[in-house]
């Protein structure tokens, strides 16, 4: 069975988000072994795990779906240019639009209705109470651009990448939960540049090895792989925009409450040649699961705290755990037997 | 590969006195839409070898019904065009990959030359609606034998006019491509697509007047290269693994229930890595260093092959 | 977010003072100061036309250059000499103008001085030379990264004691 959306709850402020057992069960754990390292982990976004599983289909609709809908509106109400599209990537958002919708209405019929005769498109979101007739590529017949409408029918980040001379471009993308970087600053950086600030990666050729199989994606093929890091409260947020307001509580972990107030932050990042444009669609699904919360499954304790305590430092550095990564790898600790 | 397309021969026709062209018609779902310069990989079944060759599409790109291709009949080096021209017949049934692009337009250019040589004319018949579309500044030349090539030269001309300039080298007219690349203004992309030597006499052009070599492009496929059959044998076992020309090394063992870590099956995550005992390797992945190529004792089965008929692999 | 102290950081452009001189048809020099060494660049150059234009006016700038490349030739080579971000944004004018980035010589920059784009005002403070530096939109103390972006001609630049305001690091010179 897979769990239905339950009520709004939220990522900021009171922080009332909280997985249920089944979301639990169900989180997509980023480590295969006991050491972490960068490295090429890609593999074909082809289902596994079964009925209920996030990887069971090609977008993850899960409980939190509501409170991200609604966080999501948040932000862009504040700050509206944290979604962008160059003026050349207006096909392949129509692209984007397309793809999102048909596998929607193809996955969770119950929620999403899509009805095409032509150009004449119905879309019916049942979760959102939305039911809009569209002309497809008409963009004037939208209530918003193509992609800040679909972008805020679909849990995650979206970015799009326009395919030039065998490198991509960060052309167009609505970011409203990064970890921890910015459209604005990066628009229009090609492949190596907005990977810049990455540490140990670019000299082990991860970058250039993961570009050549993606310019060479096919439409029909997608590919997933996983990122993560670890973030302070259950804020979906954590981008450099509002640095400001949440950097401080990464002070405020403690040894008391580091198993509640510590997330694991999981990416699951889907890739998806786009037929008309030839731009790559870029899907960052992020999952959060409180330390805690974790622990109940012993294995992902047990190998959590072994990648914890292996980390290299550059990486802890980099994603910004050095004020509380030793409080992590002590909590873990009692779930090692090794220890 | 699974996410092959069937499709339907609809029709076939004479374009030129070498050149066919086939229209393919989606069987069970609609195709995919595609973008100006894409290609696909038409599979062609036959007795002793599978030929796969890659075709540009030069059909309306927004056509999801049907797809258009050109097969100029080569010499017997390349199979498939013979097999094309002779064996298959309307209301066949082909096997196409999905259309992928190394050879998109660049939408920002001020103005677009494309040069054709022969049948390479067919990506560009994929440009040419979208550039009418969207109103940009462009040109095409045409250079052909006509008793031999020359495909759509008249509804072309007729089309673009002024636009279309053409070379008929049975008629002995010539294109100057140092001349024409000097008169081109800032901000002009060039793209070829024809024999070598035409794109090595313009990349050499390019470099003597100064044209910067990122605004010449010429057509890629993203096609797998063919591939032999070969035996794989499994050193501890014994076991003697038949790799066909369509499968890779990794489905072949996977096939006869040796299991391997993968993760990519396209060469680039590492994860398969095997060691190669005896034999040589047609290396095709990216995650190996040269040094560690030259060495010639590992493999990444998702894509290499062995260059001969054998390898002995340590599992 | 430290990210000052991590090694090399592959979006900071780097710059030799040797200049490549291929053939072109037509090439053009632009200048926010002009030095013996530019102009005597300007004066070997071989080409069959060349301009040279000297204004730190990136408004005038972009006039001129409209004007002088309208009728360009695609073989046009452009030589570039000022601050970072004077030659970054100019870079921007004239690849819109249709100027790759391979037709563009960059002289190394006049100074050290940096551009630093705040990621929480999207305001640029120019002629940075130590850091942390004051956002000179909205006052926030920057910590100053290596992470450039070409649109900006500005580097990354982010609160430096977001996460414990007493928290704040020696001031450092810039290379
Ligand atoms: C094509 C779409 C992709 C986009 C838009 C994208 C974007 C980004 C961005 C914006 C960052 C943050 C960089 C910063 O600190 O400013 C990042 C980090 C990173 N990316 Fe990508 N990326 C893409 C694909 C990939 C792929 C295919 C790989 C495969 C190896 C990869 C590996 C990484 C790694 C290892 C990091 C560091 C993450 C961390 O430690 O938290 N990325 N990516
Ligand atoms: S499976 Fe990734 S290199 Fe072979």
């Amino acid at each position: 069975m897979r769990v239905a959306p339950k009520e709004v709850e939220t990522f900021r402020d009171d922080f009332t988000y909280s997985n249920s057992p089944e979301a639990i069960k169900r989180f997509p754990f980023p480590f295969p072994e006991d050491e972490y390292r960068y490295s090429v982990n890609m593999e074909p976004h082809t289902p596994k795990g079964g009925e209920g599983s996030a990887y069971e289909h090609f977008l993850d609709i899960d409980e939190h779906y509501l409170s991200e809908m609604a966080e999501r509106k948040l932000v862009l109400d504040e700050m509206p240019h944290r979604c962008l599209a160059m003026e050349h990537m207006e096909l392949a958002c129509w692209d984007m639009l397309e793809r999102l919708m048909t596998s929607l209405a193809q996955d969770y019929s119950d929620y999403f209705k899509l009805t095409i005769e032509g150009d004449q498109w119905t879309w019916e979101n049942k979760l959102l109470n939305i039911h809009d007739t569209f002309t497809f590529g008409d963009s004037s017949t939208l209530p918003q651009s193509p992609l800040e409408y679909i972008g805020c029918q679909v849990q995650g980040d979206f970015a799009l990448l326009d395919q030039r001379d065998g490198d991509l471009f960060l052309d167009a993308g609505m970011i409203t939960c990064p970890a921890d970087w910015s459209l604005a600053f990066d628009a229009g950086m090609s492949f190596k540049e907005w990977h810049g600030p990455v540490p140990m990666a670019h000299n082990e050729g991860i970058f250039e090895r993961a570009l050549k199989y993606l310019t060479a994606m096919q439409v029909g093929s997608p590919i997933r792989r996983l990122n993560w890091t670890l973030t302070v409260n259950a804020r979906m947020d954590t981008s450099p925009e509002t640095y400001h307001e949440w950097g401080h509580e990464r002070t405020s972990v403690t040894p008391e409450n580091v198993g509640e107030k510590v997330y694991l932050r999981v990416e699951m990042q889907v890739m998806d040649r786009m037929p008309r444009s030839n731009a790559l669609m870029f899907i960052i699904r992020t999952y959060l699961i409180s330390l805690e919360d974790l622990a109940t499954n012993p294995e992902w304790a047990r190998r959590m705290h072994r990648t914890m305590k292996t980390l290299p430092a550059p990486l802890i550095e980099y994603k910004g755990l050095s004020r509380y990564h030793s409080m992590v790898v002590d909590y873990l600790a009692q779930f090692d037997p090794a220890n | 590969m699974s996410n092959q397309i069937k499709v339907e021969v609809a029709s076939i026709c004479q374009v030129a006195p070498t050149i066919r062209e086939f229209t393919l018609e989606a069987i069970d779902d609609a195709l995919y839409p595609f973008s100006p310069g894409a290609h696909v990989v038409v599979e062609m079944p036959n007795k002793k070898k599978v030929y796969k060759n890659a075709y540009s599409l030069l059909s309306d790109p927004t056509d999801t019904q049907r797809y258009r291709i050109a097969v100029r009949l080569q010499d017997a080096s390349r199979g498939g065009s013979i097999y094309m021209h002779e064996q298959v017949k309307v209301g066949d049934q082909l096997l196409i990959s999905p259309p992928s692009n190394l050879f998109s337009p660049l939408w920002h250019a001020k103005k677009h030359v494309m040069l054709a040589g022969g049948v390479g004319v067919t990506p560009f018949m994929s440009y040419i609606p979208e550039m009418i579309r969207r109103d940009a500044d462009f040109e095409l030349h045409y250079m052909y034998r006509s008793l031999q090539t020359g495909a759509y030269k008249h509804e072309l001309s007729e089309q673009l006019g002024d636009k279309y300039f053409d070379y008929d080298s049975d008629r002995q007219t010539r294109c100057d491509v140092t001349a024409l690349l000097s008169q081109q203004p800032l901000g002009t992309h060039i793209y070829i697509c024809g024999p070598d030597s035409l794109i090595q006499a313009v990349e050499e052009a390019a470099q003597t007047l100064g044209l910067p070599a990122s605004v010449i492009h010429s057509e890629e496929f993203a096609a797998p290269k063919p591939g032999m059959p070969f035996v794989a044998e499994i050193k501890s076992t014994g076991q003697q693994v038949d790799v066909s020309a369509e499968d890779s090394l990794l489905e072949a063992l996977e096939a006869s229930d040796i299991s391997i870590p993968n993760l990519c099956r396209g060469g680039v995550c590492g994860q398969c890595v095997c060691t190669v005992v005896e034999g040589e390797i047609d290396h095709r992945d990216q995650y190996l260093s040269d040094e560690e190529k030259a060495a010639g004792n590992t493999i990444m089965p998702c894509v290499s092959r062995a260059a001969g008929e054998r390898l002995v692999l340590d599992i | 977010m430290e990210l000052e102290s991590l090694s090399v950081v592959v979006s900071k452009p780097m710059y030799t003072a040797e200049i490549s001189d291929g053939p072109c048809a037509y090439s053009l020099f632009i200048c926010e100061q002009l030095n013996t060494a530019f102009s005597d660049l300007y004066e070997a150059s071989l080409a069959d036309k060349k301009d040279l234009i000297h204004s730190a006016d990136l408004a005038r700038i972009e006039g001129d250059l409209a004007a002088l490349l309208a009728n360009a030739p695609a073989a046009t080579r452009v030589y570039l000499l000022g601050t970072e971000k004077y030659i970054w944004l100019v870079g921007q004018q004239l690849k819109a103008l249709g100027v790759t980035e391979e037709q563009m010589e960059m002289l190394p920059p006049l100074s050290a001085e940096r551009s630093v784009f705040c990621c929480h005002c999207y305001q640029v403070t120019d002629q940075v030379f130590t850091a942390p530096a004051r956002c000179v939109g909205c006052g926030k103390l920057l910590a100053v990264t290596d992470h450039f972006a070409k649109a900006h001609g500005a580097y990354f630049g982010y609160q430096v004691n977001a996460e414990d305001a007493t928290d704040i690091p020696a001031s450092v010179e810039l290379s």
